[in-house]
């Protein structure tokens, strides 16, 4: 009875450690997941430029004296 | 013993499952696991990479051709910004201009030139509002002339059309003892020079 007790004690244990050990297992999938991968250096290259230039500024100048 | 206590050997069974569970868990699947998200992750992270230098090149591109369809209208820019003070330039054309409008100049100050934008803002002890945009090294001056007022109007008109980009800031008459006006215009204009071009 008492060795009955012990198995049971023990099982229970160990579905725990699997739950934990389960969940420490998909949190660690998660964080390799979001984790960032590019190099702080590369995203000052990725600024986005404006290509248009305002050729109204050259009509304005234009106008003024020579 | 196993034998004839089948209840032992069934949980004897399931205890050495599960401790053979745990183990590949943390042997095999979770290094397995987190090497595939991790390889999945840096994919994905290298395409918006490479898809955002694409779109940045493609607006490289496009500002280069845009450039090159005002570029023998650039030198408007250098005209209306100098790179350097040029402030005898800027004396002399104030001269020219006051002698041309028919007034009679009294005097032109141009206060210090500051070499860098640290020297705007390190200077606490004088207050002084800029009126150039932020980024530009501002060169402020004075102009005093005496003549009528169609003169005044038309030094006026001058200096707010040079070629050098210049914002008038104050402007006072008054007369003088011989009943003519006099004229003293505070100004600003401005100079960027090449290390401080973003």
């Amino acid at each position: 009875m008492k060795k009955n007790k012990i198995d049971h004690n023990l099982i229970i244990l160990l579905i725990s450690t699997l739950v934990t050990v389960a969940s420490w297992v998909g949190f660690e999938v998660y964080r390799a997941y979001t984790q960032s991968k590019v190099n702080p250096e590369v995203e000052k290259y990725l600024v986005q430029i404006d290509p248009t230039i305002k050729t109204d500024v050259f009509s304005k100048l234009e106008e003024l004296n020579p | 013993m196993v034998q004839t206590r089948p209840l032992l050997a069934t949980s004897l069974w399931v205890i050495l499952s599960l401790i053979l569970l745990i183990a590949l868990l943390v042997l095999a699947l979770r290094p397995t696991l987190v090497t595939i998200a991790d390889l999945v992750s840096k994919i994905s992270q290298q395409q918006e990479v490479s898809q955002r230098l694409e779109e940045k090149m493609l607006a490289v591109q496009q500002a280069s051709t845009n450039l090159n369809n005002v570029r023998d209208k650039l030198y408007l820019l250098d005209l209306g910004l100098p790179k350097e003070a040029e402030w005898n330039e800027l004396a002399s054309e104030l001269q020219g201009m006051a002698t041309s409008s028919g007034l009679s100049l009294d005097n032109i100050v141009i206060s210090k030139i500051p070499m860098s934008p640290d020297e705007l803002t390190t200077s606490k002890q004088e207050k002084v509002v800029i009126s150039t945009p932020k980024g530009i090294l501002p060169v402020r001056f004075s102009l005093t002339a005496i003549g009528s007022y169609e003169q005044i109007r038309v030094l006026v008109e001058k200096v707010e059309k040079m070629q050098r980009v210049c914002i008038i800031n104050r402007m006072q008459i008054d007369t003088t003892k011989e009943g003519d006006l006099k004229v003293n215009i505070q100004a600003e204009t401005g100079y960027l020079p090449d290390k401080y071009v973003l």
